[in-house]
């Protein structure tokens, strides 16, 4: 279970524009059972690193999280990454989202994947991915 | 039986008169190092030096602390740097749980450095480094 991606969702189901640019939502691991909606976008924890105290107090907490948007087209899942990056980039700092405080959260790397078979023929999905990196007191 | 730090263990920095305590953020200690200086009292006849024993040097504990985000009035590297310009003469304790060695790693002294955090972009917390002579 990813805390900053459940932080992240929050976040961005209360911006302008989530219904438009994730009309199927934001999910943990897997998109939610029925959805027949794209874009929509499902989230990972990839690493977790706590900082501790000699009296094993966690100061802070940095965690990697990768946010997977589905498209049916290249350009509305371009368009869906761009959305949440610019989200992301748009309140970088210390802030409270949730029972989350965020010392601070940054767009990394994202990675294309739309052409999944390497065999040329018209594909059903086109995906990006999007990693977010932040670190955080719970 | 070997003792393996647990969590729980907490520093905290106390005027010798009792007067305030601070339990610290404590990220890490280094311990001093108590040296013996050896005084030399070769003859000018003997053809091998000899020393013995002199004054034994209590040394100097250095600690790490998270810098707090509390207000500049109270914030622990002020309280510190207080201390360290009142000359106030300090107390160091180490209360390891569950030990029967809880005042072994006490140090009495003064705040001799304190060290500003290094401010760089990244993840880790902000730390500053505080060295204290161990007068007894």
């Amino acid at each position: 279970m990813s805390v900053l991606g459940q932080a992240v969702r929050t976040y961005l189901a209360a911006q302008t524009g989530y219904s438009t640019y994730l009309p199927g939502g934001i999910s943990p691991d897997q998109t939610g059972q029925g959805n027949t909606s794209q874009p929509y976008a499902v989230y990972q924890s990839m690493s977790r690193q706590r900082q501790r105290l000699t009296s094993g107090v966690v100061a802070a907490t940095t965690e990697r999280v990768q946010v997977t948007v589905v498209g049916e087209t290249r350009s509305s899942a371009q368009a869906s990454a761009n959305w949440i990056a610019s989200k992301i980039t748009s309140t970088p700092s210390r802030q409270t989202v949730g029972s989350l405080f965020i010392h601070h959260w940054r767009i990394e790397d994202e990675v294309s994947a739309n052409e999944v078979y390497q065999d040329g023929s018209d594909e059903s999905a086109r995906i990006i991915s999007v990693e977010i990196v932040g670190t955080y007191t719970e | 039986m070997a003792y393996v730090l647990p969590s729980g263990t907490t520093a905290t920095l106390t005027d010798v008169g009792g007067a305030s305590s601070i339990t610290l953020n404590v990220t890490s200690i280094t311990g001093a190092t108590r040296s013996q200086a050896m005084a030399e009292i070769t003859g000018l006849g003997d053809s091998v030096l000899k020393r013995i024993p002199a004054r034994i040097d209590p040394g100097t504990v250095s600690f790490e602390c998270y810098l707090d985000d509390t207000a500049t009035a109270t914030n622990h590297l002020t309280v510190i740097k207080a201390r360290q310009t009142n000359k106030t003469q300090t107390v160091l304790n180490l209360d390891l749980p569950g030990s029967t060695i809880d005042d072994l790693l006490d140090y009495t002294g003064y705040i001799m450095e304190v060290t500003d955090p290094q401010i760089a972009l990244g993840d880790d917390v902000l730390r500053f480094t505080v060295t204290m002579q161990v007068s007894a």
